[in-house]
């Protein structure tokens, strides 16, 4: 089985290599980004199987990059990371079709757990084509 | 404007206390002032009209009196006269002749004091009368003089030789053949005059007289003495021949004094007649009074419905204000909260990046310990980490905690879960539960359903009483939370504690305000009497039972939906 | 009766918010200690392989770091809490402010607002109800983050001015218009009843062509102890 490739889009760098490094640690394939252009950047260059998102950053918006990235890649699964945690703001990703939402502080095996099912529904959904 | 000024200045009391009397006096003037106004011009109207009215009485008076003057007048005139016709000058000349006349003149007409008959040298050729003045020489005579002068003439009144006062009438008449004048001569006591002057009834007449046009009195003044004193306030009527009116400003009383003066006709007398002013009228005085009454009622009508007026008015204008005040009051309290929401908020936000990160390189750590080699301190190591994320654990706790309480700060009626609010209200108090080694229970009825209400003063309410309780137990205790529906519309929550309880005296006043049972200092007694004034405010109830040494049970019942009248209810 | 309920209900919630803070703190101190305690040893040399060991110690260094961050956040949190509690007191301006900006600063970063403060050293302590202060600047300053239409600078300046302390806030750059629209009815009865009810005067939106909002805070008299 091929490493699951993860970009963490976050502008909290502390937070997104720490996370990055303990998902390396589990045999993931993480890369960092810390604004929404350049996570759209890198999404040109290879196509990640899963992202992790924070949905504030000073640039763009989270649900702005979430959209693009749906443009570009629908088959990308997004999982949305929030300190702005109100859960209408997480709902609105999901229609957007995000995986899911997580408040920050996420409990870093819940969020692997996450990563571990979006993965399944995205190889269930490739499978199925 | 001026009622804008005073509004605008009136959320002050003092404001409205000046505003109050402004508009009160003005109000009184507006409606008292045009009032007054015809009032005035009608007693002006009114008086003048009832001056008029009496002058024109006072001269008809004086005109009747000059008439019936003038006929006494005439008659003591046309009795010399018919003498004059009815004998010669020589018949007359025989001194028996003449007393047989004057006796028998004497006999029909009062008043005659003497007759006598008076040559062309001015000497008196025959007396007869109650003196001896046969051969008097008149020649030197005044009257003697002006009587030459006319065929009939009246005198003044004068004393004379008898010293008493008459007049006199004379008539001259030629005698046959020669160029020569004769002339009878009869005295009239002025008490024929006097009668006279009696016999014209003038309604509230003060004084009636004769003078002559010096200002002597002909007749006896009831006010300025006696015949042939001298009358001060004479003036000549001119020629007018109806008589004039004269204003006299009397001093005596101050009363304005009337005065009307005609000339009697062919006499050389004038008729005065003094009344005193109108204002002594009676009509004029029941005037007065109606007008005084009428006044003092309209004053008092006017003050006490401006009065009324003006309270309801500035109250209204006050209720207006107040319900602002309290209505910007309420908008400056909840926008208040909102912003203590909002801040609290962004700040469990804010400090929800710093734990993400620390929970992270925690975990990190952990991880690479993991991989690590075993080492002296590895197991310290770990228990680090493990201190470190179970203190973001809580952080995580709190921190959500904090954004659902701000959440809640600007929203006042919601569907609320009470057993959810119950067991968040607890998470409040565990720690101090914890340490005052109280177990608090739940008995919640799972089936409960929401109701409608306001979150914050539902947290207040129960954290008010359990903060209450566990105060009450002090340490070492147990309490119970209790909910269940008790009726269609009303839910119950039950909150009992195994503390000390309170006599019924206490528990009759624990609701009352500033009642405490704590020592000074510790509390400030407002707080069940504030739980009391929120539940009311929610529409609900709150019941005390409670046993000494046994425990309290607090009922509150809370309704399904908040009618419109309980929220706008004021605890 | 209905005021009391209020103040008691506003202290009700400052109470509960120290109490949050409080106990964010509490756990905070428990981080730094495991941490501190981690890099510790680390420093001793007890941290097994060197490479491990590096990377711990960058680690303990940055959660020390991200400790104060919290930890300022939460005291910020926690003072502004207490004022609430308190009706009527003496207190230092600056450090209200300071403390009420540090707590703004997220929303107007959100907004592309930036927030500049110039603080005059040693004012007076001002004497006023500071929950009512603390709302009217943070009405004011909210107002002029969420209706600015572009990116904005506002400038928060204090200094002392004939016996009272002056507040003002400037908004760099905004026309008479963006006043009107900063300052609107709702907001401006709300302001002026608040500012009347604390006795102090206030000036705004807009002073000789610039939008800015000036508040006269009256001094408690003596020299207020430097922040």
């Amino acid at each position: 089985m091929d490493k699951i490739k993860v970009l963490i889009v976050d502008d909290e760098v502390e937070f997104a290599t720490a996370v990055a490094e303990r998902l390396e640690i589990r045999n993931f394939f993480a890369e960092v980004v810390d604004c929404g252009r350049d996570a759209l950047l890198s999404l040109e260059s290879s196509v990640p199987d899963i992202v992790l998102l924070d949905l504030k950053m000073p640039d763009m918006s989270g649900l702005e990059v979430l959209k693009k990235i749906k443009e570009m890649h629908p088959e990308v699964e997004v999982i949305m990371l929030t300190g702005h945690g109100s859960a209408a703001s997480g709902l609105s990703g999901k229609e957007l079709g995000a995986f899911d939402y997580m408040m920050k502080p996420v409990d870093f095996g819940e969020l692997v757990e996450t990563i571990k099912l979006a993965y399944k529904k995205q190889q269930r959904a490739t499978t199925a084509d | 404007m001026f009622f804008f000024d005073f509004f605008q200045g009136a959320d002050r009391q003092g404001g409205y206390m000046s505003f109050r009397i402004a508009l009160f006096l003005s109000m009184v003037a507006i409606s008292l002032v045009p009032g007054y106004v015809i009032n005035g011009l009608t007693y002006g109207e009114y008086k003048k009209l009832l001056k008029s009215d009496e002058r024109d009485q006072l001269l008809w008076s004086a005109q009747g009196g000059k008439k019936s003057l003038e006929v006494c007048v005439e008659e003591c005139k046309s009795v010399v006269r018919f003498i004059s016709m009815d004998y010669t000058f020589e018949e007359l000349l025989d001194q028996d002749v003449a007393s047989e006349l004057f006796a028998r003149i004497r006999a029909e007409y009062e008043g005659i004091v003497d007759l006598g008959v008076i040559d062309s040298d001015g000497i008196q050729r025959t007396y007869a009368g109650p003196y001896r003045l046969r051969g008097y020489d008149y020649s030197e005579q005044d009257w003697y003089h002006k009587i030459l002068a006319r065929r009939m003439y009246v005198s003044n009144v004068f004393m004379g030789y008898r010293k008493v006062p008459h007049f006199v009438i004379a008539v001259t008449n030629k005698l046959p053949d020669k160029e020569e004048y004769w002339v009878l001569r009869v005295t009239i006591d002025v008490k024929k005059l006097e009668d006279a002057i009696s016999g014209i009834a003038v309604k509230e007449v003060r004084d009636i007289f004769l003078v002559d046009e010096d200002g002597v009195l002909q007749t006896a003044s009831t006010l300025h003495g006696k015949v042939l004193g001298q009358y001060p306030n004479f003036s000549l009527p001119g020629s007018k021949k109806d008589g004039v009116i004269t204003v006299l400003e009397e001093s005596k009383g101050g009363h304005e004094m009337l005065q009307a003066t005609i000339a009697v006709e062919d006499t050389p007398w004038f008729l005065v007649l003094v009344k005193e002013g109108y204002v002594h009228g009676k009509e004029w005085e029941t005037f007065l009074r109606r007008l005084r009454i009428l006044f003092v009622i309209s004053f008092v009508v006017v003050l006490v419905v401006v009065y009324q007026l003006v309270n309801s008015l500035t109250d209204r204008l006050m209720d207006a204000e107040q319900k602002r005040q309290a209505i910007l009051t309420e908008v400056e309290h909840s926008s208040k909260l909102a912003s203590v929401g909002r801040l609290a908020a962004g700040v469990a936000h804010e400090i929800n990046n710093p734990l993400a990160v620390i929970n992270q390189k925690a975990g990190l750590m952990s991880d690479l310990l993991e991989l690590s080699d075993d080492f002296g301190q590895k197991e310290k190591f770990q228990k680090s980490i493990d201190g470190i994320q179970g203190g973001v654990e809580r952080c995580k706790k709190i921190t959500h905690r904090l954004l659902g309480f701000a959440r809640r700060m600007d929203v006042s009626l919601e569907q609320i879960d009470i057993n959810d609010l119950l067991r968040e209200v607890l998470g409040f108090l565990e720690k101090e539960a914890l340490y005052s080694r109280i177990d608090i229970d739940l008995s919640l009825d799972e089936a409960l359903p929401a109701i409608v209400s306001d979150r914050g003063q539902l947290q207040q309410i129960f954290l008010n009483i359990l903060n209450n309780g566990i105060d009450a137990i002090g340490h070492d205790g147990a309490m119970l939370l209790e909910t269940r529906q008790s009726g269609p519309e009303m839910i119950e929550v039950l909150i009992k504690d195994n503390g000390p309880g309170m006599t019924p005296d206490v528990m009759r006043h624990v609701f009352d305000p500033f009642f405490t049972t704590k020592n000074a200092g510790e509390g400030t007694g407002l707080g069940l009497s504030i739980t009391y004034g929120l539940v009311k405010k929610l529409g609900g109830t709150i019941e005390i039972d409670s046993e000494v040494d046994v425990g309290t049970v607090f009922t509150v019942s809370l309704p399904l939906e908040q009618t419109h009248e309980a929220g706008e209810e004021n605890g | 009766m209905e005021n009391v309920l209020r103040d008691s209900h506003l202290a009700c919630v400052g109470k509960l918010l120290a109490g949050f803070t409080h106990e964010l703190k509490n756990h905070l101190a428990i981080i730094n200690e495991s941490s501190g305690l981690m890099a510790d040893m680390l420093e001793m040399g007890k941290g097994g392989e060197e490479e491990t060991c590096r990377k711990f110690q960058k680690i303990t260094s940055t959660i020390a770091e991200r400790v104060v961050q919290a930890n300022v956040l939460a005291r910020h949190l926690n003072g502004f809490a207490h004022r609430m509690d308190v009706p009527d007191s003496v207190f230092d301006i600056n450090e209200l402010l300071d403390e009420e900006l540090a707590l703004i600063l997220r929303f107007a970063k959100l907004k592309g607002v930036s927030i500049s403060s110039r603080f005059q050293g040693g004012l007076p302590s001002v004497d006023s109800n500071p929950a009512l202060l603390q709302f009217i600047l943070f009405a004011l300053i909210d107002s002029i983050i969420s209706r600015l239409e572009c990116a904005g600078e506002i400038n928060v300046i204090t200094l002392e001015s004939g016996g009272n302390v002056q507040v003002r806030i400037e908004v760099a750059g905004a026309t008479p218009e963006d006043g009107g629209r900063i300052f609107h009815k709702d907001l401006a009865e709300l302001i002026r009843f608040a500012v009347k009810k604390i006795n102090i005067s206030f000036d705004g939106p807009v002073d000789k062509g610039r939008v800015r909002f000036t508040l006269n805070i009256p001094s408690a008299g003596g020299p207020g102890a430097p922040c």
